[in-house]
């Protein structure tokens, strides 16, 4: 047997269109074509879902075979000579397109996928260009609403069952399902009951034609009128690639409000990274970027309070009244607080240092200290080295057969996952720390996610965790781990200990806005403090407590830098949404900073 | 009855407010302010067909100082804009102001860097009216609404705009040349002036009444066509082709799409070919009348204008039918056109070229022996034809010069080699022969359009190349893959083979080309437009020096220039 394997030769030789290559085994030919950037299209085919072979869209000729293959369900064998585009393949292709094209209805023009929407691509590629069909078509169910943010059209499904695969495969509820047969097929919720998926928003963007759409985005722009810039999801600390859509009106023509209308973010789609979040998005951060596009809380202008009102001021002012404030200064950085923001933030610190003015650090709890020796101490260990590096991590969970895709899912919020999900060998658990350091289960055969020790009593029970025991700590916030690498504590993990704390002197904040609701026990916190600065780009609660606000831009609005859970550094471009009268305060690209900072 | 019973019947009491508002508003001063196609539709607006005169306004002149409204009609630049600036604080309060058309009201298709995206940047605006261009009758409706504007103010009480906001501060206007005698003075000639034919600006030095040197100035009517095209999916640019030469709409159309097919290979059917050529010849027609017309009231004869003002609203009429719009007509698409020729277009045809031959003898029996005419016409201009040839004169301004040279002959397209029709040219090169040929084109235009007619062949009128040639309506709203590739061409667009081609039809002013680069995209990679009326320009200098500023008048005038093809 070994003799054999070493005789097998490493790769098999094939040919397509006239251009030898050398694949490995198994490969199937809808693969090995992109080697030579020859794309075949199809609608049933996708990397992250099981080949069904379902659309014959994908047609090809193989040479000494009588019939077409699919190309995406052949795999080579040696010696193949592949054609993707004789004649033979495109009529081939055409009929397909002609039969898929049957009883689809004339939606085009109302339709959001118009622009997008494979089948028209296809066809206007390869297609027919008139109709032979002369009957009626087919009328099933239109724009009926299958779960709280998708919207399904059956009759201009196409039946390639990209969505029920991922609702069976990836997600594992199955809750989408093809009910009946044959032509009379159509995709349907199960048993009537609405989709509660958290990851529903995937099969919108599997759905190579019009048939899912998302109520978020319907009818709110066509597809050509969208800018697009990379970006990440500010929604969590998984730090999922998505594609950041914004359509800008013409500057030229003012609204009769008499404001001239501002570029807005119309939809969020996930980019692929195999290191972080495959092809996939959950609800939550897809939908979640709806208060970036809230022009009316923008802070456009440095504000100070007198007589308990927020005025327009100057930088100038702001900076006399900074220097009038006596005490011991705390900063406070925010857990989405870019990188950029973080060496802001710490030059800010090391000037106010030299000027002699009274400052305790970041984030600066008792607490604080203690964890950050632990985390510190902790890192050697296998524990959190090797779990917490989302490859090895990927490792483990790639044992789970049956829910290998749950490994996409792992760093979104606990919240999110089933209660438990079993395994022939692993056990997958959800926890809060509590639950966690109480229990008497073997660590080492369990995979935990674990939130991280919160308070003082957690902290004891979190350094004996045995080595070779499998827990992934959670972390919450875009950049917590970015935080922590900068030896910051995010205040998510201070929350428990600021009931009981009291700030030391005046505060300042490097806040940001987000989609996340604002810690309780921070604003508490707060209202203690005698003076508080405020950095943020959007009113609310805090810059309600705020003695002198300083706008910040959006997120979005600059290129940003932030580590995920997986301790992976990632770049997000920066996106133009900013209405053009609101000056803001730019956090620069990348360790640069703000002019204003010579001013304080 | 109060006080009226003891006055009689030859008197009447009213307020004061009434009787200034009344007078005002029956006798209105408009001051056009012509500066692109929209003048034209102006100008048809004062033409015998919609008659403005009845508003007590038929004295439109050029002449601020006395007028009480200024009628804006055209792309507004920002290099024209000090100039509309100027005029208008020319004009003495109470003053008010008609946008004509899309451009004026919000920049309208020309979102580019050198246009003003609206008249109300630079001066208070009353009325906008929106259309590219508005009809006549828009324009009439528009002066209706300032009557009743005029109505509802206060007349006593003084008007003044000068405190109404505007968005934008205009430099102010540069005379970039030096004079060359002590003597002279230096004498603008436009950019806003009757006999410029648009917004052509000459600068003249002159000794008396003769000139020293003249400089052409261009560029107040510089909209970014070319920037634009390399922009805009193929078919996008055709409505931007109208408004090159305004004066021949049609016949632009069909030059950008010729050269689109040139890259594309495609070839048209018969039919299509032939509705192009009938297409072509009513332009020819139009345009060399509007010409003439305008060319006779920059001499002093304004009765052949009214003439020929009154056939152009036939030609609009048929226009219309063939196209669906009179003036811009977007009337051809890469592979054909728009829609066929209906039975009622023909017969309209029929009965327009059987009216035609007689304007033109009405025409010619006012001009070609009228001794004025010919003193201020003979040997004025005269261009030899050397020089016509060295400054790249084509069209009726080369065959005047006596060159035969006419790409429908020379170079033929579409079906012109199987037309029986004479290349007319002139002796002497001079502003009289130019007349003479622009009348005998049309004669021969005619000749042409009753062969074109008679021949008409039937069968389909676009090309049989799906990719490229938008699907019918019918089939559009009926056909699921007609809808498809109808959606498909509209929003992405056809993708042209990488390559680059430059193709050329004779236009009324001469020879009229698209130069086309493709790297393969759905956009020219670089789109150059050859204009005749620019070599038209360039040439004035020379015909213009040491003559009198009244033979500049008949030269220019009789050259043709048209500023929308000249700065592009």
């Amino acid at each position: 047997m070994a003799a054999d394997e070493i005789q097998k030769p490493t790769g098999i030789n094939i040919n397509i269109d006239g251009r030898d290559l050398q694949v490995p085994a198994g490969t199937t030919i809808i693969k090995a074509a992109q080697q030579v950037e020859k794309f075949i299209p199809h609608f049933c085919y996708h990397p992250g879902l099981t080949v069904v072979g379902q659309c014959r869209m994908c047609y090809v000729e193989i040479e000494g075979q009588k019939k077409l293959a699919t190309a995406c369900s052949t795999t080579v064998t040696e010696g193949m000579k592949i054609k993707t585009d004789s004649e033979f393949v495109k009529r081939g292709q055409n009929s397909t397109l002609e039969f898929v094209l049957l009883d689809h209805p004339l939606d085009c023009p109302i339709c959001d996928r118009g622009g997008e929407c494979k089948l028209q691509d296809y066809t206007y590629e390869h297609g027919p260009s008139r109709s032979r069909m002369t009957e009626d078509k087919e009328l099933l169910l239109k724009h009926e609403t299958i779960s709280n943010n998708v919207v399904l059209d059956q009759e201009r499904c196409i039946l390639c069952t990209r969505c029920t695969r991922f609702s069976s495969e990836i997600d594992g509820r199955a809750e989408l399902v093809v009910n009946e047969r044959a032509s009379k097929s159509k995709i349907n919720v199960f048993n009537g009951q609405l989709m509660e998926s958290p990851f529903s928003g995937n099969v919108v963007d599997l759905c190579p034609v019009g048939a899912l759409t998302s109520k978020d985005y319907r009818f709110k722009a066509r597809p050509w009128e969208l800018r697009h810039f990379d970006g990440l999801c500010t929604g969590c600390s998984a730090g999922c690639n998505v594609e950041i859509h914004t359509k800008h009106r013409h500057p030229g023509i003012t609204r009769p409000d008499k404001q001239s209308p501002t570029p807005e973010i119309e939809r969020l789609v996930p980019r692929e990274n195999q290191m972080v979040n495959d092809w996939w998005l959950c609800d939550a951060g897809r939908w979640g970027y709806h208060f970036n596009n809230e022009d009316s809380k923008r802070l456009y202008s440095p504000m100070i309070r007198r007589n308990q009102n927020l005025e327009s001021t100057s930088l100038k002012e702001i900076q006399a009244s900074i220097e009038a404030v006596s005490g011991e200064w705390e900063f406070w950085v925010w857990d989405e607080a870019p990188h950029e923001e973080i060496a802001w933030a710490k030059s800010l610190l090391s000037s106010w240092n030299k000027r002699g003015r009274k400052v305790a650090g970041f984030n600066p709890l008792n607490y604080s200290k203690k964890f950050m020796e632990i985390w510190a101490a902790q890192a050697s260990q296998p524990l959190f080295s090797s779990p917490v590096n989302y490859r090895s991590y990927k490792k483990i969970v790639s044992q789970l057969e049956s829910y290998r895709s749950l490994e996409t899912l792992v760093p979104i919020l606990a919240t999110t996952f089933g209660p438990r999900v079993r395994n022939k060998t692993l056990l997958w658990e959800t926890r809060s720390s509590k639950d966690f350091f109480d229990a008497k289960d073997d660590l080492t055969s369990t995979l935990y996610l674990m939130d991280l020790p919160r308070t003082e009593g957690d902290l004891k029970l979190y350094k004996s965790i045995p080595e070779g025991a499998h827990a992934l700590p959670l972390l919450n916030h875009l950049n917590s781990r970015g935080l922590l690498n900068e030896g910051i504590t995010p205040v998510e993990i201070l929350e428990g200990e600021m009931a009981d704390a009291h700030p030391r002197g005046p505060v300042f904040v490097f806040a940001q806005s987000t989609q996340r609701k604002l810690p309780k026990n921070f604003v508490n916190y707060l209202k203690q403090a005698p003076f508080v600065v405020i950095a943020d780009s959007q009113s609310g609660k805090l810059s309600d407590l705020a003695n002198v606000v300083l706008p910040l831009e959006l997120l979005y609005e600059t290129k940003f830098t932030a580590t995920n859970v997986g301790n992976l550094r990632q770049v997000s471009e920066g996106v133009q949404i900013r209405n053009p009268n609101y000056p803001a305060i730019q956090r620069g690209s990348t360790t640069v900073v703000s002019p204003t900072l010579q001013l304080l | 009855m109060g006080i009226e019973s003891k006055f009689g019947d030859s008197v009447i009491t009213t307020s004061l407010d009434w009787v200034l508002n009344w007078g005002r508003a029956n006798s209105l001063w408009p001051m056009p302010m012509g500066i692109s196609c929209c003048a034209i539709e102006m100008m048809a607006a004062v033409g015998p067909k919609f008659d403005m005169a009845r508003f007590g306004s038929e004295v439109m002149r050029f002449s601020p100082r006395q007028a009480d409204l200024m009628i804006v009609a055209g792309t507004l630049t920002y290099k024209m804009a000090p100039v509309v600036r100027k005029i208008y604080e020319q004009m003495p309060e109470p003053k008010w102001v008609i946008a004509m058309g899309t451009c004026l009201c919000t920049g309208g298709m020309f979102d580019s860097y050198s246009v003003v995206q609206g008249l109300d940047h630079i001066i208070p605006v009353d009325v906008y009216i929106p259309g590219c261009p508005p009809r006549p009758e828009a324009l009439i409706q528009a002066v209706m609404k300032i009557q009743e504007k005029i109505k509802r103010g206060k007349g006593t009480q003084p008007i003044s705009r000068a405190d109404e906001p505007v968005k934008l501060s205009v430099p102010s206007i540069t005379t970039p040349i030096k004079k060359t005698q002590k003597e002279s003075i230096i004498l603008n000639m436009g950019p806003q002036h009757p006999s410029t034919h648009g917004v052509l600006r000459l600068i003249l030095e002159i000794d008396g009444e003769t000139i020293i040197q003249c400089v052409p100035e261009i560029g107040y009517l510089h909209r970014g066509f070319e920037k634009i095209a390399e922009n805009k999916r193929y078919h996008q640019f055709i409505p931007y082709t109208d408004r090159l030469d305004y004066l021949a709409p049609l016949s632009n159309n069909v030059s950008y799409t010729m050269a689109v097919e040139k890259l594309l290979n495609i070839e048209i059917p018969r039919r299509g070919q032939y509705v192009r050529m009938i297409a072509c010849e009513l332009a020819r027609i139009s345009a060399h009348l509007l010409s003439l017309g305008t060319y006779a009231l920059d001499v002093g004869a304004a009765t052949v204008f009214f003439h020929t003002f009154d056939e152009r609203e036939k030609i609009y009429d048929l226009i219309e039918k063939l196209a669906g719009h009179r003036f811009t007509t977007s009337y051809t698409r890469v592979g054909g056109v728009s829609r066929d020729v209906s039975p009622e277009f023909i017969a309209g045809l029929k009965d327009f070229l059987k009216d035609l031959p007689q304007t033109l003898d009405e025409m010619s029996s006012l001009l070609t022996n009228n001794r004025i005419w010919i003193d201020r016409t003979r040997g004025v201009g005269a261009i030899s034809p050397e020089l016509a040839l060295s400054y790249g004169i084509t069209g009726p301004n080369l065959r005047a010069a006596g060159v035969k040279w006419d790409l429908r002959k020379d170079m033929p397209y579409m079906l012109y080699n199987e037309m029986d029709f004479r290349v007319p040219v002139g002796t002497h090169g001079d502003a009289y022969d130019r007349y003479l040929v622009r009348s005998r084109e049309m004669e021969e235009s005619i000749k042409i359009l009753h062969q074109l007619i008679d021949g008409l062949p039937e069968g389909p009128i676009n090309a049989d190349v799906p990719d490229v040639v938008i699907p019918t309506k019918q089939e559009t709203y009926t056909q699921m893959e007609a809808l498809i590739w109808h959606f498909k061409i509209i929003s992405e667009g056809f993708k042209a083979p990488v390559g680059q081609i430059y193709s050329a039809i004779e236009n009324p002013k001469g020879e009229f080309g698209f130069f086309i680069k493709s790297d393969g995209g759905n956009q020219p990679a670089r789109c150059r437009i050859h204009s005749p009326a620019m070599r038209s320009v360039a040439i004035i200098p020379e015909l213009v020096r040491g003559k009198l500023i009244a033979d500049a008048v008949a030269t220019v005038a009789s050259l043709d220039p048209v500023l929308g093809e000249i700065d592009r």
